[in-house]
């Protein structure tokens, strides 16, 4: 089946019953191409070069017009008004055997005795 | 010959008795919590009226702390289990306080009987009622947020006495309490 198959495409195929170039025909494509190659001026700036550059360009004026109108940007989160004191506990177990769990509060403000 | 089989019977049996008393967990009844105020002016002098695990936690905690006297500001009883939930509040003349009792068995996977159920961890948190400046029936009136003063995890077992405390670095008071768990009568 797929010998077949192999013969068929091998038979419809156009370019299996050309001949191939002479040598004199290859010799003069090649001299063309490399003539050409030497003949034709290297661009000295390519338009795409060009036009990612101007776009920079703009970006870098748009900011900066931006910046000036609006001012000095508004600084990192504000700091708060208030330090927070972190708490510390600590946990022990006396030698007779009692287990104290004793909190360290900077903040800890206990209301004062109600004098009569 | 009949006499000591009769003996070894006993015996067998009593130590049987022994064995299962001796894996049956231990249940609570209740807790006993006890707030204090510490101080470190003033002559040192126990508490009156608190009970004998109180006095004994105190002493214990005598040296390593230092206050020189406590005064008892409320005491309160609130029935619980080895695994619950228990509540209540203190009526103090410097505020008052409510707290919330979360108990947990030593294993949570336990199965009931197994001497892992058996209390074994409690969180105590204890809130202090802000005083609202309005008075009843103002329009103003907003009751304000309950301020945590201690909010805590440790290890208890049925008949301990926890010493859970708060205070500055270098104050010269601390807010003290004094947590029992009371073992259930057999």
């Amino acid at each position: 089946m797929s010998d077949t198959l192999n013969k068929l495409l091998q038979a419809a195929d156009p370019l299996a019953r050309e001949e191939g170039l002479s040598e004199s025909e290859v010799w003069t494509l090649r001299q063309k191409v490399v003539l050409a190659a030497a003949v034709e001026p290297r661009p000295g700036w390519w338009p795409g070069a060009v036009a990612v550059a101007g776009s920079v360009a703009g970006a870098l004026i748009v900011g900066a017009v931006a910046g000036i109108r609006l001012g000095p940007a508004i600084s990192e989160s504000p700091q708060p008004a208030v330090v927070v004191q972190e708490s510390r506990q600590l946990q022990f177990e006396t030698p007779g055997g009692t287990r104290v769990v004793w909190v360290l509060n900077p903040a800890l403000d206990l209301p004062k005795d109600r004098q009569p | 010959m009949k006499m000591m089989n009769i003996t070894a019977i006993a015996l067998t049996l009593l130590t049987s008795a022994a064995i299962v008393q001796a894996q049956e967990p231990k249940r609570i009844q209740g807790f006993s919590v006890l707030l204090l105020v510490g101080e470190t002016q003033g002559a040192a002098a126990p508490p009156e009226n608190i009970s004998a695990p109180a006095r004994k936690a105190l002493a214990d905690i005598k040296d390593f702390l230092p206050y020189k006297r406590y005064r008892a500001l409320d005491t309160v009883w609130v029935a619980g289990t080895d695994r619950g939930n228990s509540s209540g509040g203190f009526r103090t003349e410097n505020g008052n306080y409510d707290f919330e009792l979360v108990t947990f068995p030593k294993d949570l996977g336990a199965k009931p009987g197994t001497a892992d159920t058996a209390l074994g961890r409690a969180k105590f948190t204890l809130y202090l009622r802000r005083p609202n400046p309005e008075p009843p029936g103002s329009p103003f009136r907003v009751d304000a947020q309950p301020l945590t003063v201690l909010n805590n995890s440790f290890d208890i077992t049925a008949g301990d006495t926890v010493v859970v405390g708060t205070s500055r670095l270098q104050g010269d008071t601390a807010l003290v309490v004094l947590l029992t768990a009371v073992p259930a009568n057999k």
